[in-house]
């Protein structure tokens, strides 16, 4: 019988795992820097930073001020880019999901055809259409509302959500479908007792990639909505930013970067558990 | 068979006759549709004013460079003079009760113009330095708004002496009652969108919303110019901040009324006749008031849009008022002789009027618009429109349209019953293809709902925007015309655009190394290490970052981490002493710092580190059993099996670092030579340059194309791999 040894690979070797761990632990400091500075900063007063950006001159006084200041500043907007993204992404994870199931389960007249159009828009960059977009936006007199960011985010959206998941559905065994249909269990039934439910991480994480996509948006949300009471997050925060500045209130400008990461927190913790792993990068058929 | 062959051959004969009738009968309607003619254009300047005559058909417009020109009903020019050497004229009043015309030039220099049939000569009368608004005039007078310091102030003179002294001078108030007095505040002045005199009263419309109603010889409104007694006899006490108290009784509302309304006009007409002012109000309705500013009943016409700021032409020969819009190229002629308003029709005529006016005659519109001059964007060009077909004129393009729609139709069904009367075999494909769709017509309508929105908002604008880089087309006129490829010539003569092209380049080489160098060895030493605890925390710990939005994270960077005050400078000064003057990184080395921003690039290492898991590992035992050094396995092992992840990462990074805009546009605004052409395409399309910016587009996506090809076999590999 052989023994089992732990043989010593290339890579274990100590040169090798003290570069290793040097190398992975001075990325980690780096690319904490910003967030830490972020954070540290909005519990300072404006004094405190601009004295010394790293001091620990924390203060509770400056702690309720920057927050109060920043989220009278911005609360409005924030939800307004809240609700946009939410819905955006609601909506076309669930246009992607019916496409899929169609594209994937159903057999009718023109499928490929159908299909090449979807994945053909894929490769388009999204800039190519913007100035006939705005033109277009303007004369069907969807501008300053919600739908001209909806309607194109859905139109386009729905294809990359549809390819997504429609590599996800063919995976799924088609015995179970099969069977479903033997009870007599018609197509809607089907979609939404076994195809939803079976997709729901996938579905999860296409919503969680549009919403933070959506609400991280700045260039069509700012051509696109002009009224104050509209106004998303990310157009009006540099001017807020700027704002606060004149007014010397460094440290709510660090709060309101912390408030507006609250959403993204939100819907990183739901995806983590999927993203973390690595498994989903290697599963996406490359 | 034979028989329904025959059937289609008889369908397919009459189909191909249809569309032969239709398509003729489209070419005809829409060439009989009536043009509008260009009276005036380019040739250096721009046509300022127009105004009409009340004594004969013709017509008189002014142009920026001073010349006034009479024209006849047919758009001949009669004769014409200079009024001020290469001043353009801002102003051409003409009214009933003129011999001539009433011009002011850009300087506010007043003139008096005499017609005498075919000359015209220009008097100098007297400056405004002050500036000016408006006039009226009647019988003996012409009465003058003219801003004096904040507020607005009317002056009196005699008509055949108006370089003489004013007669009379007054101011323009609000007036309201407050307890048993009445206050009069100054208006501070704005916009007066018409004055107008009749018989008793002189009228005042503002943008605002106002109506003053004024005694002639500016009782009640000359408070600033009377003496000490004066005002002592009418009871009135000034505050200092010229708000005047009088009481009660000594105030006739018949001497000075205003009236607040909800109706704030954007263009105004008096009608003298009739005795009633006409208002296009700003959100878009047209009304008439009566003489004490009330509106008259039933006299209201909801206006398809915002009307243009002083684009209502009242012909009052025969009682048409015509108003025009700001967003959309059509003009409303509406009646007003009766009693109640009948909108006569609606017509196309030009993009953003910005003056109007009828001739005697009513034969012709005659407006001022804005043009097609890139180089002046404040050219404006006269169009004359030819009323008597104005009316016909939606109803011809739209029979004409109508008509190619039903060719467009008839076409197809030719098509469709050639092939079935000359392929055999087609009537049966087309059954089962049809039986098909019957079953699955739900899909369909589904696949329909979905691929609309597709093509509405993907296709149809990314197509356009190519064909669009090739035309002339702005918010402000949208009317297509091609203007050989000015568009790509503007872009490449300007040598700040080769510099954002060649920015555009250098951030594209950084990007893509940065996307894929290090996180490929961020991944390979997660790979590597022994301690896994440690690169499950790692992997942990480096989400945190990415819960800051980008442009938060961008504004750190900017202000936190570059800024005089930020982390880099506080390291600096630490090593090399307070005395050091702050780097302005942004400023002094823009493209480095905007690379470098993001440091450490840890970026997609995830999608490197799941292919680098799934690697089986008897590969590297097979390959250490025959002695491969590290630097070799990861060279003929790890690389070639994650390929396929490095060439997706590369696709993404190529394609985001030429549409990444925020990094340029929220920290140097394109400033200190970091300017990249989709800062300047986002900046073109803000003032609504359509056309250029589709420009810059089509060539940041000549740009992509090269890696869209690459991107586009992928993915067909993938599909034939899929299915």
């Amino acid at each position: 019988m052989r023994k089992k040894v732990a043989r010593l690979r290339n890579s274990d070797r100590l040169p090798v795992q003290i570069f290793v761990v040097i190398w992975v632990t001075l990325s980690l400091v780096f690319s904490l820097i910003p967030l830490y500075v972020t954070i540290l900063n909005s519990l300072k007063s404006h004094a405190a930073i601009a004295a010394n950006i790293f001091s620990f001159r924390l203060s509770w006084a400056a702690v309720c001020e920057n927050y109060s200041v920043a989220f009278n500043n911005i609360w409005r907007p924030m939800l307004n880019s809240i609700f946009v993204a939410f819905i955006g992404a609601f909506l076309n994870m669930l246009l992607g999901a019916v496409m899929a199931y169609i594209f994937s389960r159903k057999n009718f007249f023109g499928r490929e055809f159908l299909f090449k159009i979807y994945i053909i828009i894929l490769l388009v960059p999204s800039i190519m259409g913007m100035p006939v977009l705005m033109d277009f936006t303007t004369k069907i007199g969807l501008m300053n509302s919600y739908f001209a960011i909806w309607l194109p985010v859905i139109g386009g959206g729905q294809a990359g959500a549809m390819f997504l998941f429609r590599t996800f559905f063919t995976q799924q065994p088609a015995s179970i479908f099969e069977s479903a249909k033997m009870d007599g269990a018609n197509d809607v039934k089907i979609f939404i007792y076994l195809v939803l439910p079976l997709a729901f991480p996938i579905l999860l994480l296409n919503f969680v990639g549009t919403f933070s996509a959506q609400y991280n948006d700045y260039l069509w949300p700012g051509l696109v909505i002009s009224s104050a009471d509209k106004r998303t997050l990310m157009p009006v925060i540099q001017s807020v930013v700027e704002l606060l500045e004149s007014m010397q209130q460094r440290g709510a400008q660090y709060a309101i970067y912390v408030i507006c990461s609250v959403p993204l927190i939100i819907t990183t913790a739901l995806s983590l558990k999927h993203f973390q792993s690595g498994d989903f990068a290697s599963g996406m058929k490359l | 068979m034979e028989n329904k062959k025959k059937r289609s051959l008889i369908a397919f004969i009459l189909c191909a006759a249809f569309t032969i009738v239709f398509a003729a009968a489209a070419g005809v309607l829409l060439s009989l549709a009536p043009k509008n003619e260009v009276l005036s254009s380019a040739q250096g300047t721009t046509v300022t004013r127009v105004a009409r005559s009340y004594t004969e058909d013709s017509w008189y417009y002014g142009d920026s460079a001073g010349s006034l020109v009479k024209m006849s009903a047919d758009g001949d020019e009669i004769c014409r003079t200079t009024i001020t050497e290469g001043r353009a004229i801002r102003s051409v009043a003409s009214d009933p009760a003129l011999n001539g015309l009433i011009v002011l030039d850009e300087d506010y220099n007043l003139f008096t113009v005499a017609d005498s049939g075919d000359a015209l000569t220009a008097t100098f009368v007297r400056a405004f330095s002050g500036g000016y608004q408006s006039l009226a005039v009647d019988d003996e007078y012409v009465y003058f708004a003219v801003p004096a310091s904040r507020y607005t102030q009317f002056v009196k003179y005699a008509k055949d002496d108006l370089a003489g002294e004013p007669l009379a001078r007054g101011q323009m108030y609000t007036c309201f009652r407050q307890g048993g007095n009445y206050q009069f505040q100054p208006v501070i002045s704005g916009t007066i969108v018409g004055m107008y005199v009749d018989d008793s009263y002189l009228y005042v419309v503002t943008g605002e919303g106002q109506y003053h109603r004024i005694a002639k010889d500016f009782s009640l409104n000359d408070f600033p110019f009377l003496s000490e007694e004066e005002l002592a006899a009418l009871g009135a006490t000034v505050a200092s901040n010229g708000t005047v108290t009088l009481p009660a009784d000594s105030y006739d509302s018949a001497l000075y009324r205003t009236a607040r309304k909800q109706l704030a006009a954007k263009a105004a007409a008096f009608d003298a006749e009739r005795g009633r002012f006409y208002i296009a109000g700003a959100d878009g309705d047209f009304d008439a008031l009566d003489l004490s500013f009330d509106e008259i009943e039933g006299f209201n016409v909801v206006l398809p849009n915002t009307p243009a700021t002083g684009a209502l032409a009242f012909h009052r020969e025969s009682g048409t008022a015509y108003v025009a819009y700001e967003n959309i190229s059509g003009v409303t002629a509406i009646d007003v002789s009766g009693d109640a308003p009948a909108v006569l029709y609606q017509a196309d005529v030009a993009f953003y009027i910005t003056n109007m006016a009828v001739p005697a005659g009513g034969g012709r519109l005659l407006v001022i618009c804005s043009g097609n001059n890139r180089d002046n964007p404040d050219y404006k060009e006269l169009l004359s429109a030819d009323i008597g077909t104005l009316a016909n004129k939606g109803l011809l393009n739209g029979l004409g349209i109508a008509a190619v729609a039903l060719a467009a139709v008839c076409a197809v069904g030719a098509l469709f019953t050639a092939l079935l009367v000359f392929r055999s075999g087609f009537s049966s494909r087309c059954r089962v293809v049809a039986r098909g769709i019957g079953k699955n017509w739900i899909v369909y309508l589904i696949i329909f709902g979905s691929l609309a929105m597709l093509i509405l908002f993907c296709y149809y604008p990314g197509i356009s925007s190519m064909v669009l880089s090739f035309f002339d087309y702005t918010r402000t006129n949208p009317t297509m015309r091609f203007n050989n490829f000015e568009n790509y010539i503007e872009i490449f003569t300007d040598p700040s655009n080769l510099i954002a092209f060649r920015n555009m380049l250098i951030f594209l080489l950084a990007d893509v190394v940065i996307a894929l160098v290090p996180p490929a060895v961020f991944a390979l030493c997660l790979i590597f290490m022994r301690n896994k605890h440690y690169g499950t925390f790692a992997r942990v710990v480096l989400f945190l970052p990415s819960v800051l939005p980008g442009i938060a994270t961008l504004l750190i960077w900017t202000r936190g981490i570059y800024g005089v005050d930020g982390v880099l400078n506080m390291i600096l000064r630490l090593f090399r002493g307070e005395v050091l003057e702050p780097v302005l990184f942004l400023q002094d080395h823009g493209i480095v710092s905007l690379i470098m921003m993001g440091f450490p690039f840890v970026g997609s290492y995830l999608i490197f580190y799941g292919a680098l898991m799934n690697i089986p590992s008897s590969y590297y035992e097979a390959a250490e059993l025959d002695g491969c050094k590290l630097f070799k396995r990861i060279l003929w092992i790890d690389l070639p099996m994650i390929t396929p992840q490095i060439k997706y990462v590369f696709i993404l990074a190529f394609i985001q670092s030429v549409q990444n805009f925020s990094r340029v546009l929220m920290t140097t605004d394109g400033q200190f030579g970091t300017q990249i052409p989709i800062v300047l395409m986002y900046k073109r399309l803000q003032e609504g340059d359509y056309g250029l910016s589709s420009a810059y587009a089509t060539l940041m996506f000549l740009v992509l194309i090269v890696v869209t090809i690459f991107n586009m076999k992928i993915k067909t590999q993938e599909m034939e791999a899929g299915s």
